[in-house]
């Protein structure tokens, strides 16, 4: 493996957890008109109620963390041409057929590369002569995910993520 | 790790696409040449799913 590839695990600080549940701890939520169909006028006050329930004491994260740390992750260093260099965080799930093909999984805006994580055991299984084999590689586009912030604007505050397959060929 | 805040600044395609060309290069696929295009195109409409 080569020094600009450094394997990693997900893990959030028990703070930043705390301080989220502190944040929803500290909620102020607006009063409802009465009278008025669900949803007519926005979320209901009982959904918002629920989810901020669900997401200060049924959620856990912990265990999303632990799901997605069955994946091999990595950062790999880049040198982005005018903006410098970056490790970009990825999930590199090689298959077990040797001459499988390399399948680059861009997700989506917004999105994440949580999106490959239920096609990469389909993806890399296969290997006969009907059934392609993928290596899958699933990074974290720069701004999204695990991979790092950019700090400066280049030709276009839009990201056209559609056209990346087209620069890549 | 960071988390999942992220102020989303400028960064075209063609910076995404260098990046990815170059992880794609440095965990060991440049003997293939370039990418095979083996890509579903989705639109990035908010509204679209894919």
């Amino acid at each position: 493996m080569s020094s600009s590839v450094r394997p990693c695990e997900i893990h959030i600080d028990d703070a930043k957890i705390d301080k989220l549940r502190a944040l929803l701890d500290l909620q102020t939520l607006p009063d409802e008109v009465e009278g008025v169909p669900a949803w007519e006028r926005g979320t209901p006050l009982s959904e918002i109620r629920r989810l901020t329930s669900r997401w200060r004491s049924g959620f856990d994260w912990r265990a999303i963390e632990e799901q997605l740390n069955t994946f091999p992750q990595f950062y790999v260093d880049v040198n982005v041409t005018g903006f410098g260099p970056y490790a970009v965080h990825c999930v590199h799930q090689r298959s077990k057929v040797a001459n499988a093909i390399p399948l680059l999984f861009v997700h989506g805006w917004p999105g994440s590369f949580v999106e490959a994580t239920k096609l990469i055991p389909l993806l890399t299984a296969g290997g006969s002569a009907t059934t392609p084999s993928f290596h899958v590689v699933a990074p974290s586009l720069l701004n999204f995910g695990f991979s790092p912030s950019v700090n400066k604007v280049s030709r276009s505050h839009w990201m056209t993520l559609a056209s990346i397959p087209k620069k890549l060929t | 790790m960071n988390t999942f805040l992220k102020q989303q600044a400028g960064f075209d395609s063609e910076k995404q696409a260098e990046a990815m060309h170059q992880v794609m290069l440095n965990l060991g696929y440049d003997q293939y040449g370039m990418i095979t295009p083996l890509f579903v195109h989705c639109s990035v409409k908010p509204t679209t799913t894919c």
